[in-house]
């Protein structure tokens, strides 16, 4: 056994957009321990339930994340809904179905820009944003906000979108089809981003179902489970499958949420063609009693809003279990017996939202 | 550009959600069980109520009916619920079958006091930095009205 050296990593790192900090053990320059630790941003979201009612609390969930702001606010008002029996007009679920393929199109943009930074393809990086700066665009012209939304409510959305505009996203979403594929192509096919994810950060099938990956990160060594094939708001209505990848390194995650990209394009393109007309909200009366496990598939997995209620206009408990911290696990393996100078790959390929996590 | 065969029925389901209570004592067998039939760890999560908390564990089965095992058309979560006292609270760790549990239960340790025995990965009260100690240990919800 070689001379054991610790070194932090983070909270604090060019890769990190927000904050975790890992002690790496190594061992000349392999990592044999991974000890986490987050909490540097901890903000008590979920207190809130004693200060905000239950209809104001919509706005805290849409702001726990800034990537994934708007499927929080509409996990939550499904847990309410479901909790007061609240029958969201069809047109509404609609709504929120291609708001949220949206924001997973947003996201995973977001973070294969991210990962081209960290490998140093900056070309790459800029192509990303660029792409995704046009799908932001579209989210500002239909709810007038371009990360927190702000547009979802108990009993359905504060906004319609007419039909012809929405003919209209679904062509510019297909026309950015074209260009994330050309995008799609370097990422899989460049010998210098291959070489820093080939064989990198491999979770087995089994792995990866005994740490209790979500997402993704799940989706990539082999495991065939989407929350959205649950059917919740409009998906059940929507012809899908799992893209599901078998290799379990970090290339496979990578090839994972390319393939959402496209695959978001084809739901959006469904439920604008099948979206139903009427109203986008019902008055709602009376307060939540009781309580419910609301999940969604955000754009790094399943997350769980719960939601409990004791009659009164102040939920009891408002709890939120985000992909991240599911993923985390699953970081804390991988990067046992990786080179030091993957640990900012590894890190990257969970796609970590730490304000989200950290509530 | 609309369907009219979509029904709305269908749309936003609600899934079956079922809780079983059972004391501190029980949980290790209970968790062990649910481990051998397959269940995920879906999340854990503890509430603070008036006169003591609950610790709520949370399992489903790759989406599959709380009833029927081969029904994939009606998910359920299955939640084992143990209740616990407000003074010393103390549970037994379930990262012996559920490795990923050490997060959820050093979050109950460090936001709500819950002493958890055994856990797998003991950040020793320092995963979450918080300006006060345990946080959520209040004896009642401050609504400011």
């Amino acid at each position: 056994m070689g001379t054991r050296t610790v070194i932090p990593f983070g909270p604090q790192h060019p890769v990190l957009p927000e904050p975790i900090h890992l002690d790496l053990v190594l061992e000349d320059e392999k990592v044999v321990e991974a000890v986490p630790k987050i909490g540097f941003v901890h903000r008590g979201f979920e207190k809130l339930v004693e200060k905000m009612d239950f209809n104001e609390l919509v706005y805290v969930a849409d702001r726990i994340c800034g990537i994934c702001a708007f499927i929080h606010s509409m996990a939550y008002c499904q847990g309410v809904e479901a909790l007061m029996s609240v029958e969201v007009p069809p047109r509404a679920v609609f709504l929120r179905t291609i708001w949220s393929e949206l924001a997973r199109l947003s996201s995973h943009l977001l973070w294969l820009g991210l990962m081209a930074d960290a490998f140093g393809f900056e070309s790459l990086f800029m192509q990303s944003f660029r792409i995704r700066e046009k799908i932001v665009d579209m989210l500002e012209e239909m709810t007038g906000g371009r990360i927190i939304l702000g547009v979802c409510r108990v009993g359905g959305v504060r906004r319609d979108v007419p039909n012809d505009a929405l003919t209209e996203i679904v062509r510019r979403v297909k026309a950015l089809g074209a260009e994330m594929r050309r995008l799609a192509d370097v990422f899989l096919q460049d010998d210098s981003v291959n070489h820093r994810l080939a064989g990198v950060g491999v979770l087995t099938r089994d792995q990866a179902a005994e740490l209790g990956c979500v997402g993704p990160m799940m989706r990539a060594s082999g495991i065939s489970r989407d929350t959205r094939t649950l059917g919740y708001a409009a998906y059940g209505a929507v012809d899908f499958a799992p893209i599901v990848e078998t290799d379990g390194d970090s290339y496979a995650r990578c090839a994972v949420r390319i393939g959402e990209l496209f695959q978001s394009i084809d739901i959006i393109a469904q439920v604008a063609s099948r979206i139903p007309g009427g109203e986008v909200g019902v008055k709602v009366s009376g307060y939540p009693d009781g309580e419910y496990h609301s999940r969604c598939e955000q754009p790094r997995g399943e997350v769980i809003h719960y939601v409990k209620g004791d009659g009164t206009r102040y939920l009891q408990r408002y709890r939120v279990r985000t992909p991240t911290f599911a993923n985390v696990p699953a970081l804390v393996k991988m990067l046992q017996g990786c080179e030091l100078a993957d640990v900012p790959v590894l890190v990257l390929t969970i796609d970590p939202c730490i304000s989200c996590t950290e509530r | 550009m609309s369907d009219p065969a979509v029904n709305p029925r269908e749309l936003n389901p609600k899934e079956q959600q079922a809780v079983e209570e059972i004391p501190a004592s029980a949980l290790l067998e209970r968790v062990q069980k649910m481990r051998a039939e397959g269940w995920r760890l879906v999340h854990a999560a503890c509430t603070r109520l008036v006169a003591d908390q609950e610790v709520n564990y949370c399992f489903d089965r790759d989406g599959q009916s709380l009833d029927s095992p081969d029904s994939a058309s009606l998910h359920g979560m299955h939640t084992l619920r143990v209740r616990l006292p407000m003074t010393d609270p103390e549970l037994p760790s379930i990262s012996s079958f559920y490795w990923p549990a050490f997060l959820y239960e050093n979050e109950m340790h460090d936001l709500f006091g819950i002493t958890v025995k055994g856990m797998a990965l003991d950040f020793h009260g320092h995963l979450y930095t918080t300006m006060v100690p345990t946080p959520y240990v209040t004896k009642e919800p401050d609504h400011g009205d």
